[in-house]
């Protein structure tokens, strides 16, 4: 009775921690179109799952083979023949509201620059750990 | 007999004293990473709306931080074990905590440079939002999670694909003031759909939109929140660009922050352009992230 009591017990503990282990994970797969990032962090190891990298996923782009990560493209539009702010040019790569005058700025404007008087909160009193030396460049 | 029985409870025994180390290592190794805070000290007040942090995702950490460093006079701190390819390197200007670095280990297997900076709003609620996000055709890159000293915090990818982050910060947002120079001012989302964005973007953050009509023939929107503008939204003009966020660095010139970024071995994506009270540019860091930076008038001394 004790015997199949205790490998009822490590079968329960079996199944509990391999439950607890993919809870650990959070919500590494639920993304569901892509294989890679859900089949890497899960079967494999927590620390690529729940890592600081791991932590943005993968694969943004499903489809895509495991290992290659598309680069975002910005292709800015053609610049004026005339810098400079020409109503109606259609140049501005930019939705800013710089433009103080005009009144899509007048009713979105941006929050007030910190006062001069306002020291930068830079003391961070809260306790951290002690910073390791800076990764070493792709080798 | 007995000795085999001995032997079989030892054995049990033995194994779930494994399993249960093996659980505490696990637990320990999830909940060991230290994730600086948004803010500290603690303000304790939200800005449900802003930007408030940015991770760039990067295949080198260390060519990036020695470009944002040149360009911006970023400095850096790392934190994490011994591999280097599990660390956070948080990015302080001029000793304000902005953002960090994490290797992408994936991207350090292709080719390819394939760098993003990913930015965090701030929401109230974040299970609330995540909802949102698949309730309007998002997807849950990673689900809402209590992350060390950031707060609960949740990735996903808006229905075009583009990254982005939200956080309820465990200590608050930093004050509402417009960024300083070489801090984040401004984020536009280039997309190919103007209204599906705003409408998705309004339901998971709770923006309010104004259109943008006084600006020729460029159509836009902004994100309100809280009475200000927080971000905006436009059309990308090529088909080859790839819808994106597209964060702005505040600068004190934009010609000279764009020869720096050359001189460190970026590249200048689109060349400095001035409006009427700004001038922008567009570079890309050597890992292929690309960033605005944006020159505007030093505000008047306050009476």
């Amino acid at each position: 009775m004790s015997k199949c009591n205790d490998r009822l017990l490590a079968r329960l503990l079996a199944v509990a921690s391999v439950a607890t282990a993919v809870a650990t994970l959070g919500g590494c797969a639920s993304d569901g179109g892509d294989s890679s990032y859900g089949g890497v962090s899960t079967s494999v190891s927590v620390g690529v799952g729940y890592g600081y990298g791991g932590y943005y996923g993968g694969g943004y782009y499903p489809g895509y083979p495991p290992g290659y990560y598309p680069p975002v493209v910005v292709v800015p539009p053609d610049r004026p023949g005339n810098p400079g702010d020409r109503p109606g040019d259609g140049n501005r790569p930019t939705t800013l509201p710089a433009d103080v005058n005009k009144p899509s700025t007048k009713s979105a404007p941006m929050p007030s620059s910190r006062p001069s008087t306002t020291s930068r909160p830079t003391s961070r009193p809260s306790p951290r750990p002690a910073p390791r030396p800076m990764p070493r460049g792709r080798r | 007999m007995i000795h085999s029985s001995l032997a079989q409870r030892r054995t049990s025994t033995h194994w779930w004293l494994v399993m249960l180390a093996s659980l505490l290592a696990i637990s320990a190794q999830a909940g060991d990473r230290y994730w600086p805070p948004i803010v500290d000290p603690s303000t304790g007040k939200h800005t449900p709306g802003r930007f408030v942090w940015g991770d760039l995702v990067t295949s080198d950490v260390a060519a990036a931080a020695d470009f944002y460093g040149k360009v911006f006079g970023w400095t850096f701190e790392t934190y994490g074990g011994d591999d280097d390819r599990d660390t956070y390197t948080l990015a302080l200007a001029d000793g304000l905590p902005i953002g960090g670095l994490v290797f992408d280990q994936r991207a350090m297997k292709g080719k390819t440079p394939s760098a993003r900076w990913v930015g965090l709003i701030s929401v109230t609620d974040v299970q609330a939002s995540t909802a949102a996000v698949t309730a309007g055709g998002g997807t849950v890159v990673h689900a809402p999670v209590m992350l060390g000293e950031r707060g609960e915090t949740a990735v996903f990818k808006d229905p075009e694909g583009v990254l982005f982050g939200i956080v309820n910060s465990k200590n608050g947002d930093p004050a509402d003031f417009a960024g300083d120079v070489n801090e984040w001012y401004w984020v536009d989302l280039w997309t190919a759909d103007i209204e599906k964005a705003a409408a998705f973007y309004r339901a998971v953050v709770g923006y309010e939109t104004v259109p943008i009509a006084d600006d020729g023939p460029r159509t836009g929107l902004r994100l309100m929140s809280g009475g200000f503008a927080r971000a905006g939204i436009m059309q990308k003009q090529s088909k080859k660009s790839t819808p994106t966020w597209l964060p702005y660095i505040r600068v004190a010139d934009v010609s000279a922050s764009a020869e720096a970024a050359r001189a460190a071995g970026g590249k200048v994506l689109l060349e400095p352009l001035a409006m009427s009270r700004a001038t922008v540019a567009i570079i890309a860091d050597p890992t292929g992230a690309p960033v605005g930076i944006v020159q505007v008038p030093v505000p008047e001394a306050q009476p």
